[in-house]
Parts: structure tokens; sequence; C-alpha cells
């Protein structure tokens, strides 16, 4: 028997070595993290993981050692996991989320979310033209949800809605702030994870949307009130319209990416746009945090309209340079976040 | 006895994702430096089991900050209301984003199971995949379950349970209609669910010889016998499959494995005629295992010399 020349055996014991040293930082790396390693470790980590990589490779060309093949799979699967796991810290996350990621994403799927404004508007409008040609719509389109405001209240009684709250003291005021963010976080959110039921949820979500504002409008309007409704609405609703809007369109973009895969499969198509999709998503939890400020204390403690639209346009005018006024090109879709 | 039978059965060839030894299914990875890693798929089970812990976990979480609020209102006022609110919303919303971040991709659950996600295609696991498979969680269990506990406001309950039903139909079963069992959210965000086991590097069975000390046959390092030679046809019998079976016999120290072993030292002899020894030698179990382990780096040694000229033998049944 040769046995002591066989090439297995030998390139065992020739690599054996460099395999537990890795064995040992991974192991440490599991435990704690990436700063479990001294400097001079985390420089030897990506070479001894190549080396574990060749050496897998040549194993399953030359070994027929069942257990060393297992045992190296494994070692370069945990190395694997601990290199290419998310590789920045969380707060450099949050940082070039903010930078960079959000606004590209957003400018990624710009035609989705064009789409889902478009579908608010023209909700909207057919809701105010229904209920300025015929009250009673009203009652089908918002319902009995705006505070007891229908078409039966007085004209004071509406026009003090919009004005009341001056006096609530600040701890009220927070607190409906978060309820609101919080509410409105929910249905945003809900809004683009429905895109998965191919968009018609969302669709349906931002079109009854529209139908309500538009309906609520008219209502205002009817009584010679809708310089005022503007005022209050616009100073959150600016904000928060717009955080729904691109919720809706993350969620159309993911129904766009299933449906319309192109030349991919359905499945990388998905994971492409959906990543993408999902930034924009979470940036806009961040604007209906801003609209609930904006909605529980602004508008409560601002009574004066024309205050109430500054503030209200300003923010447009800020989102809109925000997203649109980075750089022009649109980045590759999958190199956004990297 | 197990595997006296795989050791006889033929060879398996199914188009399924083939199994790891721990018996889950397996898919391949390639990384970004063109080797293909495989990683072992977690089961829908752990997944599950993973999963509760953590809502465990956060309603855990809630509870302490719904008292937390309670009490502070007695300060704060209506200030402890809002940041109760906000704070419940961030757990429910962000707890799973969160620690699959810090932790890469695992959370408390994961980590107790033993599981782990990483990118599909073999990438890092960007931020944003780990955001997105979260927040479709929203609508593939909470949306559905909270219309399942709805008070009957709406009009029509039963139907309103109905499509409730359908959907968690559709989107939470979604791992069992998949071969990756991936849930909805791992294929919006491109992402798989992995098993992360741990293997340790046994003795390599070339150079540590099986001695039984006891109760089982432990691996020492020292000499194999060379008591047994084979000649080169009597190699010629079995191939990979064949092979690596019989390593895992070897290593095997359970009570049952002694009967195991002389079964299949008697299959192995009747196949390669081995006369030399006299029948009664192989009732003990010690001469049992010389044998064997001596068959075994004979047979490996052959086979691994062949593979350097290019040939795989699959199996007994491959003539190549």
């Amino acid at each position: 028997m040769k046995r002591a020349t066989l090439k297995s055996s030998q390139f065992r014991k020739e690599r054996e070595a460099s395999w537990r040293e890795l064995d040992v930082l991974v192991a440490r790396m599991e435990q704690r993290s990436a700063v479990a390693l001294e400097p001079s470790e985390l420089m030897r980590l990506p070479t001894l993981y190549r080396a574990a990589l060749s050496s897998l490779s040549v194993a399953r060309a030359i070994s027929l050692d069942r257990s060393l093949l297992a045992y190296l799979e494994n070692l370069a699967n945990r190395a694997y996991f601990q290199i290419y796991g998310p590789r920045a810290s969380f707060g450099e996350v949050i940082g070039g989320f903010f930078a960079r990621s959000w606004p590209a994403a957003v400018r990624a799927i710009g035609r989705p979310i064009l789409l889902s404004i478009g579908v608010t508007v023209l909700a909207a409008l057919a809701g105010y033209w229904l209920t300025m040609a015929d009250p009673e719509w009203y009652y089908t389109l918002v319902g009995d949800v705006a505070q007891g405001r229908t078409p039966a209240s007085s004209t004071e009684a509406l026009r003090e809605v919009l004005y009341d709250g001056a006096e609530e003291d600040g701890g009220a005021l927070t607190a409906f702030s978060s309820f609101l963010f919080v509410h409105n976080s929910r249905i945003a959110l809900l809004c683009f994870a429905l895109g998965i039921a191919l968009g018609a949820p969302t669709l349906l979500l931002l079109a009854s949307n529209g139908l309500m504002l538009g309906s609520f409008f008219a209502l205002y309007a009817n009584r010679g009130l809708g310089f005022e409704l503007g005022g209050w609405l616009i100073i959150h609703g600016g904000t928060e319209l717009l955080a729904v809007a691109l919720c809706g369109g993350a969620g159309l973009a993911i129904a766009d990416a299933f449906l319309f895969p192109g030349q991919k499969t359905r499945l990388q198509s998905l994971a492409e746009r959906g990543r993408v999709a999902g930034l924009v998503a979470l940036g806009a939890v961040v604007m209906l945090a801003i609209a609930g400020v904006l909605e529980g204390i602004g508008r409560q403690v601002i009574t004066d309209d024309f205050t109430r639209y500054g503030i209200g346009i300003g923010m447009l005018a800020f989102w809109s340079l925000y997203f649109l006024g980075g750089r022009r090109e649109l980045p590759a879709v999958a190199s956004i976040d990297d | 006895m197990t595997d006296a039978r795989l050791y006889a059965a033929t060879a398996r060839t199914s188009t399924k994702l083939e199994r790891a030894d721990s018996g889950r299914r397996q898919t391949t990875v390639l990384t970004p430096e063109g080797v293909e890693l495989r990683v072992e798929l977690a089961e829908r089970g752990e997944r599950a089991g993973a999963f509760l812990i953590d809502a465990l976990f956060v309603v855990g979480a809630v509870l302490v900050l719904v008292f937390g609020t309670i009490y502070l209102t007695r300060f704060l006022d209506d200030y402890a209301v809002a940041f109760g609110l906000v704070l419940f919303f961030l757990i429910r919303t962000f707890y799973f984003s969160f620690f699959e971040l810090i932790w890469r991709g695992r959370t408390p659950g994961k980590r107790l199971i033993g599981l782990r996600v990483i990118d599909r295609a073999g990438g890092p696991l960007r931020p944003s995949s780990v955001v997105v498979r979260n927040l479709v969680r929203e609508v593939e269990v909470f949306l559905p379950l909270s219309v399942l506990m709805m008070p009957d406001v709406v009009g029509n309950a039963g139907l309103v349970r109905l499509c409730a039903a359908i959907w968690i139909g559709i989107f939470a079963l979604m791992p069992l209609f998949n071969r990756q069992g991936l849930r909805t959210g791992d294929m919006v965000a491109g992402t798989l669910v992995v098993a992360s086991p741990k293997a340790a590097l046994l003795p390599d069975l070339m150079d540590s010889a099986v001695s039984l000390a006891g109760a089982g046959p432990t691996l020492r390092p020292q000499p194999v016998s060379s008591r047994f030679a084979f000649e080169p046809q009597q190699l010629e019998h079995y191939g990979i499959f064949e092979l690596q079976t019989l390593e895992a016999v070897l290593r095997r120290t359970d009570v049952h494995a002694g009967q195991t072993r002389r079964e299949i030292a008697d299959r192995i002899r009747r196949k390669i005629d081995w006369t030399r020894e006299a029948d009664w030698n192989f009732k003990y179990d010690g001469i049992v295992v010389e044998f064997l382990q001596a068959f075994y780096v004979a047979q490996r040694a052959h086979l691994e010399r062949k593979m350097l000229f290019g040939k795989r033998r699959r199996d007994k049944h491959d003539k190549s």
C-alpha cells in the first residue's frame, strides 16, 4: 500500500493549520462581532477565507474524505456569512440612507410613483366633482370618520374645527402627533407591502384615499371655506400625501417587477426592484413622522392661513429639491445602497 | 441497519434538491470569488420556531412598554403616551430589521435555532434587503391576523374572514409552495434563510486507526493496520457513494454500529471474493473494524488516484 503518498492526506496535513486559524477567528466573530478581532487578525481574515475557498475547490477535486469535505464546506460557509453579512454599521447605514440611497431609490422608481400620485389626484378630482354635484356622496365616500363633520354640520361648526386646538397643552398635542404618525405609517407601509398582491390593493387604497380627500374638500368648498381648508390640510398634508404616494409607488414598482420582468426571471426582477422599493417605503416612514409633528403640533398651534400655506408649500419644495436635486443620472438599480 | 441498507441501495437520481448529511435540503450559492458554496436550507419548521421565539420577544417587549408607559404617565402625563406609541411602532416594525442588521442576518430567534439570512445571489447581504424582507412580513402575517381577529364591525364579516383566510393561504403559506422555502418577503428582497450548523474537523481515517476501547470505537493517531492487503481488481467493485457510506459507518459510535459493521464486512467479503482469512476471525469486532478500515484506505487511495486522471466513479453502478 502506498498510502503515505496519498495526495488528499498530504493536502490536508499542509493546509490544516490555516483552516484551524480561520475557524478560531470566525468562531470569535460569531460570538461577538468584527470588533472581537485585533487589526492584525482582521488583516489575515480575507487571506485565510480565500485560502479556505481554494482548499474547498481542491478538496472537491482530489479528496473523497466526506468529513473533511463537510468541514471545509461548513468553514467556508461560516466565513462567507461573516465576510458578506451587512457590511456597514447601523449608523453608517442610516447616514448613507439619507445622503444617497433614499433619493436615488425614489428617482429609480419615478414612474410608478408618478402613477400613484396620478391615481390619487384623479380620485380626488372625482370625489370633489361627485360631492359638489350631490352632497349625499359624502356619506358614501367619507362616511363618519371626520370627527362628525358631515353636510349636515353648520358652516360655523365646520370652520371651528379648522382653528381649534390652540389651547391644548403640549403633552396632549405630542400624543396626538405620535398617534397620527403611527397610524399613517401603518397605512403607508401596508400600501407598499400590498404591492406583492400584484398592486391591485395598493391602487384601491390610493383611490379611496383620493376620493375621501376630494369629497372632504367639496364639503368645505360648498360653504366657501375652500381656502381655509387648504391651509389646514397642506401644512402637513403635502408631506403626508407625498409619503403615501411614495409608498404606493413602491408597491406598484413591486407589482410591475413581477408582472413585467423583461429579460430577467421573475424572482430576479422582483429581488432587484423590491430592495429599491423597500428603501422608498422606509423613507416614507420618516416623512410621516415629520408630517405627524406638523399635523399634531404645528397645525394646532399655527392658526394663520398664510403661515400654514407657507409651511406646507415650503415642505413640498424641500422634498422636491431633496429627491430631484441630486445627481442627474439614474444609478443602476443594483448599485443602490452598496 | 439503515447504513447497511443504504450501502446496498442504488444511487438516487432525482431532480429534487439534494439533501445534506443533516437531512436538510441544500442549494448552492455562487460566492463573488466564483466558488459554489453548498448551503443547507433552513427547514420550514425551524423557521416557524425562530419566528415564534422572536414573536414572544416582541410581545414581551411590548408588555414591558405598556406597563412602563402607564407608570410614566404619572410623571410625564401625555408625553409618556406619545413616547410609548412611537416606541411601540418602532419595536413592532423594526425589531427584525434591527437585529438582522447588527447581527449579520440573525435575530435572537434565528440565533437560538441556528439560522441566518443570506443573499440569494451570493453577494453581500444588503441592508435594504433586510429592511424589505421584514416590511413585507406586515402583509404576510400581521394584516391577515388582525383581520381575522377583528370584531364584526364590517357588514359582511364572514366574507371578510374568508378573504383573510385565502390571503393567508397565498402569502403566509408561500414557503410551502417552493423548493427553497422562500417566504414572500424573501422573494421581494432576494434573500434566503439557511441553517448555520457547525461541523468539527474529524481525524483522517487514512492515518488514525479506529480502535475499540470500551463501548465504542475511537480514533487514535497511529498507523492503520497493514495486515490486510487487497488486489487491484478487488477495488473495482465500489464507487464514491459506497466509500463515503463506509466512512460514516467507521465513524459511528452507537451501540448498533458493531452489528452494522459485521453485516457490511460480510457483504464486502462476498463481493470481492475475500478468502484469505478464515470466517471465524470476523466474529470479533476488532478484526471487523481493522478489515473495514484497511479496505477503506485501499479503496479510497484507488478511487482518488483514478480521480486524478479525471475518472470519478460515482457509485457501484457507474461503469466509467
